[in-house]
């Protein structure tokens, strides 16, 4: 959310509907400063280390009753902290667009002499500080879980990678919904069901994912690829470079859907499927 | 006995532990050959990438077979087979539990050219087992046998509950701190510029 008494972008600035790196910094930069120093992100981090509290303690204490071994509860708490930090991106980035139009500030937003792709720019970066601040604070819980495990780098590489590729899919997914959402509600409502959906198949057995539509789907879905390959490297003690084909599909998300957004802002009206 | 010959005695002895320890670390390091194939099995060498496995309980590995076809002829419709037995009677072991995937249907094999199949395993107890493969036609009499990896799976890794509590309950209230602190900055007072 905008909302300062200066100007957002000077005056003089060019408009229209092309984005222009030094107007998209300036729009990432206040959206940065406004979502920490509101306290907003933060609280968002104070819910994201609580359950990740959540998993490691109750990860730690089960493995004296049951046979959960050391990487695997090392492995499960990197899925979570991989999932919720991409839950935040989404959440986030669902209300960039359709929380300042349920708000009334997007057309104030829209006057001001920036061009659309600018701020769905903007908007999307400052959605992502949230993923690295959350990963940042994810490594104490995963170095404390993984403690005498080997490789234990390549575990927080191969985190970092999956979760950034996770977050930048995401952020495109959220964005784009929110663009074409007439309110906030409806927004978080498809993209939490968009999250879902897209997770489901990745918390499947992996014999159900055999013959060609679990190839198929292995390839297009970014989490079903992502977190396999986060098992070979956690689990299997693979090197980080060893499976990095499973990450095709992930890779091609995390580019495709924020292009797609950015595509897409042009088109961004104070209501949605009106005329801009 | 001479003090020279004590001193032959010891190095010989020396040698012979030297020795020991040179064949010990070949058999750990060196991949296994086949076992000499019985009459009427397939005319295929079973190699294993290692020699011996060391896991704790829970861990996941995977060994791989290199299933040579040491005639001249195409072999068709091989069957590999993994299997696991525990050497210490007082364990039972279900190999089910340890390969969900034990068989491998191979593609023909051309004289002189290798299959190389893959198995997944975990180690579900601790204790020492053998573990190898077997290579078979569907209408065959006899089965070539690969020579086993030995496992030895120790007692599994814990995480140290103590250890865990200073973050789990440290970062959270680190957060809190500075979501305190910002708030506190966001309610004073500030000079208009």
């Amino acid at each position: 959310m905008i909302a300062e008494d200066q100007p957002l972008i000077p005056e003089d600035a060019p408009r229209g509907a092309g984005a222009t790196p030094g107007a998209a910094g300036v729009v990432a930069w206040r959206e940065i400063r406004d979502n920490w120093l509101s306290g907003r992100g933060l609280a968002l981090m104070l819910a994201y280390t609580l359950t990740l509290s959540l998993t490691t303690y109750l990860t730690a204490t089960n493995q004296a009753l049951t046979f959960l071994e050391q990487r695997e509860a090392l492995g499960l708490a990197l899925r979570v902290a991989v999932t919720v930090g991409g839950l935040l991106v989404i959440l986030w980035c669902a209300d960039a667009v359709s929380g300042e139009r349920e708000r009334g500030t997007l057309e104030s937003l829209l006057l001001t002499p920036t061009s659309r792709r600018s701020i769905v720019i903007g908007k999307g970066v400052s959605a992502l500080t949230l993923w690295f601040a959350a990963y940042l604070l994810a490594i104490p819980y995963l170095w404390v879980l993984g403690r005498g495990v080997s490789r234990l780098g390549d575990v927080l590489v191969g985190g970092l990678v999956v979760g950034t590729l996770l977050a930048l899919f995401l952020a495109g997914v959220g964005l784009l919904v929110s663009m074409w959402s007439a309110s906030q509600r409806a927004s978080l409502g498809l993209s939490l069901f968009l999250l879902l959906a897209l997770h489901a198949p990745a918390m499947m057995p992996p014999a159900a994912l055999r013959g060609w539509s679990g190839t198929l789907m292995r390839r297009l879905d970014p989490f079903t690829g992502g977190f396999p390959y986060l098992d070979q490297v956690v689990l299997t003690g693979h090197p980080i470079g060893q499976d990095a084909g499973m990450l095709t599909g992930a890779v091609v998300a995390a580019i495709a859907l924020p292009a797609l957004a950015v595509l897409f802002a042009a088109r961004l009206t104070l209501l949605p499927g009106s005329r801009a | 006995m001479s003090r020279s010959s004590w001193g032959r005695t010891a190095v010989l002895a020396g040698m012979a532990l030297a020795a020991a320890v040179l064949v010990f670390w070949g058999l750990l390091a060196t991949p296994v050959e086949a076992a000499p194939a019985a009459a009427g099995a397939p005319p295929v060498a079973i190699r294993m990438d290692r020699a011996s496995v060391q896991a704790s309980v829970g861990q996941r590995f995977e060994l791989v077979s290199t299933i040579e076809n040491q005639s001249g002829a195409t072999l068709r419709g091989l069957i590999a087979h993994i299997d696991v037995v525990g050497t210490d009677p007082a364990r039972y072991v279900d190999p089910e539990d340890w390969c969900t995937a034990r068989t491998v249907f191979l593609d023909d094999l051309s004289g002189g050219s290798s299959a190389d199949p893959r198995w997944e395993m975990q180690a579900v107890d601790s204790g020492p087992l053998l573990v190898w493969v077997t290579v078979s036609r569907p209408d065959g009499h006899a089965v070539a046998v690969g020579a086993p990896v030995h496992l030895d799976v120790g007692q599994h890794l814990q995480v140290n509950v103590g250890g865990v509590l200073p973050v789990v309950v440290g970062v959270p209230a680190a957060v809190l701190a500075g979501l305190a602190l910002v708030t506190r900055w966001r309610r004073s007072p500030r000079p208009k510029v």
